[in-house]
């Protein structure tokens, strides 16, 4: 099972320069924050999943669809008790309901969004642009090996919870300190293999010189195209009309009556 | 010294995807953000092992890493404070290596000032009427701060035996 989700296309979207497509993911969460009701929230939604249809990684979708439901429900039943506008004797209100959908889809819109930046940026094209934004080289690699790692954690700690569980283990048996302590033959075994990978991660880098000079080459060199340019443009845009219509509504509505 | 320091950024890295790991295994999630897991238990004892620095690089890196994986975010600052602040603030374990346990309250002490900060200034509005916002934040985090710390306790409980073996200032 491929537990990485980079997608290997050739698309547009594919070919943008990183930090191209890590200013259309700010610009995505930057919009998602400012709105606070479902209209604006609805178009940045299609935005993003039309950016997402045309690098063709949709698909992922399916592979985070779990944990999309399992946001909105949970916004849902949760701000609909607890949310604004509730009257005495009622256990939800209808500000709840609203309130918990805008919520579930602002934090779906930005959960889908680093879903099509993660499927159309390789790890090391996410370090490289990170560097050339100007955060130190050691910083972005610790944040780019982390994210390369946490699959890795996640299928070895499976590997080792099938293992013990073919050995008898039984997790599920047990009251709530037993299933505490059933855990530790699968944390142990985690941390161990975690620390061992850390022995021969240094290693390795250490015997290609990681660090040693000061001036670094790049295999990946990174280049803005023209394609580059309008997208940068056009989120640049897009975030400015969001901002005024935001924060200075009236100046959109003074443009409307200019418009035909 | 070199070699050091490039263990020490590896040991951080591989941390923080343990960390970002485990947030995934959640035993509460809180409405407004927040949840009862074992996310900080490897943050703490790599600043115990590590000291502060590191602790609070690694913790850095981890709330980056959970924030662009889906963070609950209103607000700009408030994503700083209660991602890559917050975790960060774990790391200020390193500073009360011994007792052990004494390092595990002090970094989650660290990291729940951080979401009460948070939570007063952007969260504030969800105060019931006439009790104080930074009364209801603390309250709010001490809910799921304080299980959180008592979890991690009780399991580095049962693992300090085999984790101090594996401590790198004993190996």
């Amino acid at each position: 099972m491929d537990l990485f989700l980079y997608m290997d296309r050739d698309t547009a979207v594919h070919r943008l320069d990183p930090r191209t497509k890590i200013l259309l993911l700010l610009v995505s969460f930057a919009l998602a924050l400012a709105f606070s009701t479902l209209p604006p929230l609805g178009v940045l939604l299609a935005l993003v999943l039309l950016h997402g249809a045309w690098g063709a990684v949709l698909s992922n979708l399916r592979r985070i669809r779990l944990v999309l439901a399992m946001i909105a429900l949970f916004s849902l039943v949760i701000w609909s008790i607890v949310g604004p506008g509730k009257s005495a004797g009622l256990a939800f209100s209808w500000e709840g309901v609203l309130y918990g959908l805008m919520v579930a889809a602002k934090t779906d819109l930005m959960i889908i969004a680093g879903m099509v930046f993660l499927s159309t940026t390789k790890i090391e094209e996410i370090s490289q642009g990170l560097v050339k934004l100007g955060l130190p080289y050691r910083g972005a690699f610790a944040f780019s090996t982390a994210i390369r790692l946490v699959p890795l954690i996640v299928a070895t700690s499976a590997t080792i919870a099938q293992a013990q569980k073919s050995r008898g283990l039984d997790l599920d048996a047990g009251s709530f300190l037993e299933k505490i302590r059933k855990h530790v033959p699968l944390v142990i075994p985690t941390l161990i293999s975690v620390i061992r990978s850390t022995n021969v991660f240094s290693m390795a880098l250490e015997s290609r010189g990681f660090g040693y000079s000061p001036q670094r080459t790049n295999f990946l060199e990174l280049r803005m195209k023209g394609g580059d340019y309008l997208t940068v443009a056009f989120a640049l845009a897009l975030a400015a009309v969001g901002l005024v219509a935001k924060f200075f509504p009236q100046a959109l509505e003074s443009w409307g009556a200019i418009l035909p | 010294m070199e070699r050091v320091r490039l263990r020490w950024l590896v040991e951080g890295a591989v941390v923080a995807a343990l960390s970002v790991v485990l947030s995934y295994l959640r035993l509460w999630q809180m409405p407004q953000g927040g949840s009862i897991t074992l996310e900080s238990l490897p943050l703490l004892l790599l600043a115990l092992w590590r000291g502060p620095r590191v602790g609070m690089a690694a913790g850095a890196v981890s709330g980056l890493l959970q924030l662009a994986l889906g963070g609950y975010v209103v607000h700009p600052v408030q994503g700083v404070l209660d991602y890559p602040g917050a975790f960060a603030m774990l790391g200020v374990a390193g500073f009360l290596s011994r007792p052990w346990w004494g390092g595990f309250c002090l970094g989650t002490l660290g990291r729940f000032c951080c979401h009460v900060v948070s939570g007063a200034i952007f969260f504030g509005s969800f105060a019931p009427e006439g009790s104080s916002v930074w009364v209801y934040s603390a309250l709010y985090n001490a809910s799921f701060t304080v299980p959180s710390l008592l979890l991690n306790l009780a399991l580095a409980a049962l693992l300090w035996p085999k984790l101090r073996a594996l401590s790198p200032s004993t190996s």
